[in-house]
């Protein structure tokens, strides 16, 4: 049972890391002006809803960390506001028909527009009256191709590497709990 | 929506939220932390950054073939219509440096310049942070500005070794000092949330005599980008009754997600020739 759920966060940690590798060099330039999809937070809500809200948030809290660490002067902002979305969405998740395919997209719409929200108001915390335009012209775009794209993403990697698929994954890792 | 599965036990639920709690902590400690109290970090995240530019220096490569080849086209296709262009610029170029000889004038140096290609670009929202293939190495140093054939793109805020990472004018905390080209007018023009998309130009009185179409050249007023590099075009004026200050925006010529190379130039040289020709105040820097 150790060895398997060893595997299941290396292919986890795997799946991460190729969402924000192709975030870095590809997707950056698929976009329409500002708009373009975001493939680290997609693939952060496949996490959540197929995983445990503290398992869920710890990866969050680590994935923001790490896209802080690389790039960007500050450090914190992207940890902070990807643990809160991948807190509320695994909790979310937990009360949805997560298996559906709508639902999904739902879930993936809305992370983007709350993840902005909260990235918007720290980046720019005196102007906060223009967030809203903000959100309008940048956020509604992404939100729709996040949630476009990111169901193709985890759908060929899972193909690729053979992984489970984001439902029965928490089954086999961790037990649940009597 | 039903239920699709038991909701956390009390205790489960418990241990996220202290979990959460904790990483709110953390992290809300790291973001009000000033540069200087993270020093400690720039080990760790050279490592990361250069495991991050090998990596998306392979993968991405397929796309920046594609976009080099479109953007080849273009330039070859204006190569190709100016070449009496070129020819009169080199005339004037042999010109001036006779008539400097003659006034008895210091000539002009050529830039040291360094073409980079874009090898990884900032996966936050807003991407206004590039990475570049050219560092400390190759004689790259914090403060040298980026350029590319449409106009003015960033300058250098961090280098290591073997790459640099380069702040774009678009980013939050990049403001340029501006001059409109047609009317002289001087202003800032910087990025804001109302306007992702756009710079917003500040510092412009109501009856300034700035146009929708007028185009924006970086004034060289405090000494961070040097003057006459093509910033961007004022796309709409707009003044308000309750706002002193009308409503300026401004789109950067250079489109900063098909950017593949850019040109990296020393600031240095720019200065003194900023100096010479009065622009440029020694004390501000």
């Amino acid at each position: 049972m150790r060895k398997e759920v060893i595997l299941e966060l290396l292919a986890e940690t795997g799946y991460l890391v190729l969402a924000f590798v192709l975030q870095a060099s590809a997707v950056g330039y698929v976009s329409f002006g500002e708009i373009k999809a975001d493939l680290i937070l997609g693939a952060l809500v496949y996490v959540a809803i197929s995983r445990r809200p503290l398992h869920s948030t710890v990866a969050g809290f680590l994935v923001g960390l790490f896209q802080d660490l690389t790039f960007g002067g500050g450090i914190g902002l992207n940890a902070f506001s990807k643990c809160l979305v991948a807190f509320l969405v695994s909790h979310a998740s937990r009360r949805v028909f997560k298996e559906r395919y709508w639902t999904q997209l739902l879930l993936l719409f809305s992370t983007v527009i709350f993840h902005d929200l909260v990235y918007f108001v720290f980046l720019y915390p005196r102007s906060v009256s223009d967030i809203g335009p903000a959100i309008i012209r940048v956020s509604l775009g992404s939100a729709i191709l996040t949630a476009l794209v990111s169901p193709a993403y985890d759908f060929v990697i899972r193909r690729i590497f053979s992984l489970k698929g984001p439902i029965s994954r928490e089954s086999v890792a961790v037990p649940r709990e009597q | 929506m039903h239920k699709s599965e038991e909701l956390p036990s009390p205790s489960s639920r418990y241990g996220s939220l202290k979990a959460l709690v904790i990483c709110l902590a953390l992290s809300g400690l790291m973001i009000f932390l000033r540069p200087d109290d993270v020093g400690w970090l720039s080990t760790p995240r050279a490592g990361l950054e250069s495991t991050v530019v090998a990596l998306t220096g392979r993968v991405g490569w397929v796309t920046r073939l594609i976009l080099l080849a479109e953007q080849s086209r273009s330039l070859h296709s204006r190569v190709a219509t100016d070449p009496l262009l070129l020819e009169n610029l080199e005339e004037l170029r042999q010109e001036n440096r006779r008539l400097r000889e003659l006034l008895g004038l210091a000539q002009k140096d050529d830039w040291d310049a360094l073409m980079a290609e874009v090898v990884g670009k900032e996966t936050g929202r807003l991407g206004t942070v590039v990475l570049v293939n050219q560092g400390s190495l190759a004689g790259v140093a914090e403060g040298w500005i980026a350029c590319s054939p449409d106009g003015l793109v960033g300058r250098v805020s961090r280098v290591r070794d073997s790459f640099s990472q380069v702040q774009l004018i678009a980013n939050y905390n990049s403001p340029v000092s501006v001059r409109v080209e047609r009317s002289g007018i001087e202003a800032v023009v910087e990025w804001t949330p109302a306007l992702p998309t756009k710079l917003a130009m500040k510092f412009v009185q109501p009856d300034s005599d700035v146009r929708p179409g007028d185009v924006v050249i970086s004034s060289g007023l405090g000494g961070v980008y040097p003057a006459g590099l093509r910033v961007g075009r004022v796309t709409r004026v707009r003044t308000e009754r309750e706002r002193q200050e009308p409503l300026i925006e401004v789109r950067p010529f250079v489109d900063f997600s098909r950017l593949v190379m850019v040109l990296l130039v020393a600031p240095e040289k720019i200065k003194v020739q900023m100096l010479e020709s009065g622009l440029f105040a020694p004390d501000v820097d």
